[in-house]
């Protein structure tokens, strides 16, 4: 029997309108349609209809080295006609293995709303006969999709491969209805808390070991950028999810504030080990200055003894 | 203080998945909390039907 699943994420964002820029226009990183006509389906080809608000992008979700070789996905996404900014429909299809063969559908999305400040929610259909395909983490590569179309990663890097960071997945699957899914999201913030208070600290407890301070600070740059997020989401929808706004403001401002501790912390840290490190290096100048200038007065020690004394 | 056991830990995990992998059973958990804090990227083979996982480039640099 072919399953539905109703999500809701949200698009991390500062601004309150993810749909300022067009994120479509990017020629670099979709494609038309007629380009990978061959590849698709007739039967979706002529259900897509004009090319002007359909978008393709080829992708690997896998990130296992050997899948590269023969495991390559078409995502193709449908504009809403009247405002080309707004995504309506995702699909993604997979080789099927033979060469010159279509790709056949894995799975697709209807998006039922869709708002400027980010809030999403779609459904997301298997084909039939196929329940297995659209399990959570399959959910969560969807969200991840749409999310790096819309939001530019301002608080944290890209991996190697040009694909956002696997951090930031505000998104509910399954709950009964909006307002638990607004609550769900918090509860995700909330648990991060947690995660990056342990490895900070513990990162920052390593002497000697520059690394740890890179990845510390970098940490605690991603772990404020993602609570400012918070903070925004409460403000955005905590009405609609029935939520003391005040007590979530309050929450994630704290939060902020134990990172620029934290931050404190690594400088005061930072200045104690470069001082410690500053006098060793004296200490080690003044050794080698005795040593220079005790050599300097046996050479003339013996110079003296060598070609003065003789007689 | 020296490295702590539990980043001994979260570093023999960035090892092992640095090229990328399929997760294996035992891994779920640790692997979820260091995708959650980007040191590593989840990823999903659709054909296999198989979770994967790979290190991300912060992460490469606490093994490098």
């Amino acid at each position: 029997m072919q399953r539905d699943i109703i999500c809701y994420g949200w698009i991390p964002n500062l601004t309150g309108d993810i749909f300022l820029m067009d994120p479509f226009k990017n020629k670099k990183k979709f494609f038309s349609i007629d380009q990978y006509s061959n590849r698709i389906p007739v039967t979706f080809l002529s259900e897509f209809g004009s090319s002007e608000n359909v978008k393709v992008r080829p992708k690997i979700f896998s990130d296992n080295k050997d899948d590269i070789k023969n495991e390559n996905e078409l995502i193709v996404y449908i504009l809403d006609k009247e405002d080309t900014k707004k995504l309506v429909k995702w699909y993604v299809f997979i080789n099927s293995g033979d060469v010159g063969e279509a790709y056949k559908l894995v799975a697709y999305i209807d998006i039922i709303e869709f708002d400027e400040k980010g809030l999403i929610k779609f459904v997301a259909h298997e084909p039939e006969n196929d329940n297995s395909t659209i399990t959570n983490e399959f959910l969560n590569q969807i969200y991840i999709d749409i999310r790096d179309i819309y939001h530019e990663h301002t608080h944290h890097d890209g991996d190697s491969d040009g694909d956002a960071a696997d951090s930031l997945i505000p998104l509910s699957i399954d709950s009964k209805d909006e307002a638990a899914a607004i609550k769900g999201i918090l509860v995700k913030f909330q648990t991060k808390i947690v995660t990056y208070h342990k490895r900070i600290k513990q990162y920052i407890n390593v002497i000697d070991k520059s690394k740890y301070i890179t990845v510390a600070v970098e940490k605690i740059r991603q772990a404020s950028g993602e609570y400012l997020y918070a903070q925004n989401f409460v403000a955005f929808y905590g009405d609609r999810g029935n939520i003391n706004i005040t007590v979530y403001q309050q929450l994630f401002s704290n939060v902020i504030q134990s990172m620029s501790v934290f931050l404190e912390e690594l400088n005061a840290k930072y200045s104690h080990e470069t001082s410690v490190i500053t006098k060793r290096q004296n200490k080690l100048l003044l050794v080698m200055t005795i040593a220079l200038v005790a050599l300097t007065l046996a050479t003339i020690i013996l110079g003296y003894f060598t070609y003065i004394k003789p007689n | 203080m020296a490295v702590c056991n539990s980043i001994i830990q979260d570093e023999t995990i960035l090892t092992y998945y640095r090229d990328g992998k399929d997760i294996r059973d035992d891994d779920v958990e640790i692997v979820n909390e260091l995708s959650s804090i980007g040191l590593m990227k989840k990823g999903i083979s659709l054909k296999r039907k198989v979770v994967t996982a790979k290190t991300s480039t912060l992460g490469l640099k606490l093994i490098s």
